[in-house]
């Protein structure tokens, strides 16, 4: 075996694939499809593979076209891919920056892609993004998405409580006095020209 | 002709000064006067909250200074009172955010349009309290009748005279007059005695201003309530009515208790 992009190997929950993060992507193609046209009918059995991608990142086409190797391959399902923690190399697509906290009060977030957050965003915080905004917590404080002007951005939440919503040019408020919203995912977006909420799904 | 300037200021957190001009600034624009309440608390803003204003904050005093927005734009009006305006702090910013001559500029400006302009002074001696007696003709101390608030009280009336403020009035805030007979508390005497400045007012400990707090309701608006009726007192005397400071006196059975040593 040739010792280079490529390397399998395996546990107990199925096979792990490394590929690796500085080979050009069209050569770490032809690699695996070589190596699984060498490697004949040893991978038989219908197996999982979870994919780890070290630092690189990939966009939605080049995740779509592994997944082909792998289906015309053979009959796998990748049920994951893997990233390094830190270090995320630039896509050129919209990223996401992930938030593993609550955003308190005085504290602000922005970015030019997505973002979410795991962790409440408190009154007197702010989150503003390029694309949509989603709370895996409670909005309290003020959500500003498509702050560029991208006016089918959407900010959901587990929670919506917000201060305000905006939603590229659009603000909206909370009402004065007490909010009592319902205990369900909510999800505000542009209909007609004026923000609107709705259940994340009904 | 001019509006008249005040900043509400005491040195130290939580005596109420936020409370203060919240009231106030209420109360003086029932009298029907045009009044602009201006938060300098930036990074810890709170004048909005207790006006159950926060929700319509768009642009604060800092996009003003940085002419990100007009004027106007930033004002707030009360859902109360037409005639009454906010100017929020920046929650996402800091003190440094705003430099005294900048709020010098800004303030000269609102007074040309305003009858009343009241800044909201943070606590500290700082730059944030620096920035608040920027524009200030005259300057409203607040203190408690702790010993802690007094001495912050009185290095503050000391700052504003070196800074040309030389006649500060006093509030004094969280009265408690049954702890004050039973001499747990300090006396409105002895503060005024210390701090030798003119007492513009006496409000009294009044738990109704912890809801009226929370749910953004000014307590002047609640007629009945003693720090409501307090507060009303205080804006009367700013507008140069002689109001009698509240009785909050000992009555005549007390006085005569303690005479014969019951007490």
């Amino acid at each position: 075996m040739g010792s280079n992009g490529v390397v399998f190997k395996g546990d107990l929950e199925g096979l792990i694939i490394i590929l690796d993060d500085q080979l050009d992507f069209s050569k770490l193609i032809a690699e695996l499809k070589d190596k699984f046209e060498r490697a004949g009918n040893f991978f038989n059995d219908d197996l999982i593979a979870r994919i780890k991608l070290g630092t690189r990142s990939l966009s939605i086409t080049e995740k779509k076209k592994l997944v082909e190797v792998f289906k015309k391959e053979l009959d796998f399902s990748v049920i994951e891919f893997i990233n390094d923690e830190t270090n995320f190399k630039t896509s050129q697509q919209e990223d996401t920056l992930l938030i593993k906290r609550t955003i308190r009060s005085g504290q602000s977030v922005s970015f030019a892609g997505n973002i979410v957050i795991q962790g409440d965003v408190n009154p007197g915080a702010e989150v503003v993004a390029g694309g949509d905004i989603i709370v895996m917590g409670v909005i309290r404080g003020i959500a500003h998405c498509g702050v560029n002007g991208k006016g089918d951005a959407t900010i959901s939440a587990f929670r919506l409580e917000p201060t305000q919503l905006r939603i590229a040019d659009h603000i909206s408020r909370a009402p004065d006095g007490f909010v009592n919203s319902p205990d369900t995912p909510e999800i505000a977006y542009i209909k007609d020209g004026k923000i609107e909420i709705d259940y994340l799904r009904k | 002709m001019d509006g008249k300037v005040y900043v509400v200021t005491s040195g130290k957190g939580g005596v109420g000064k936020t409370t203060t001009v919240a009231n106030l600034g209420t109360g003086l624009a029932k009298f029907g006067k045009k009044v602009a309440l201006i938060d300098a608390d930036i990074g810890l803003r709170n004048l909005d909250v207790v006006l159950g204003l926060e929700n319509r904050i768009v642009y604060d005093i800092v996009d003003v200074v940085e002419k990100k927005c007009r004027q106007e734009q930033a004002l707030i009006k009360d859902k109360r009172y037409s005639s009454l305006y906010l100017l929020p702090a920046a929650q996402t910013r800091d003190k440094t955010a705003v430099s005294p001559k900048q709020m010098g500029e800004l303030i000269a400006q609102l007074k040309k349009e305003f009858d009343y302009v009241i800044i909201d002074s943070p606590a500290g001696i700082e730059q944030g309290f620096k920035n608040a007696i920027a524009g200030a003709d005259e300057a409203i101390v607040v203190t408690t009748p702790e010993v802690s608030a007094v001495r912050d009280a009185d290095r503050i009336v000391g700052m504003l005279e070196a800074e040309g403020l030389s006649d500060p009035e006093l509030i004094i805030n969280r009265v408690r007059i049954d702890m004050m007979r039973r001499g747990n508390m300090m006396n409105i005497e002895d503060m005024v005695e210390i701090l030798a400045i003119q007492l513009l007012g006496i409000v009294p400990e009044d738990e109704r201003i912890v809801v009226s707090t929370n749910t953004g309701e000014p307590i002047i608006l609640t007629e009945s309530a003693q720090a409501g009726q307090a507060f009303w007192n205080i804006t009367k005397r700013l507008e140069g009515e002689d109001v009698p400071l509240m009785s909050l006196e000992e009555g005549v059975v007390d006085r005569l208790k303690r005479f014969v040593g019951l007490k």
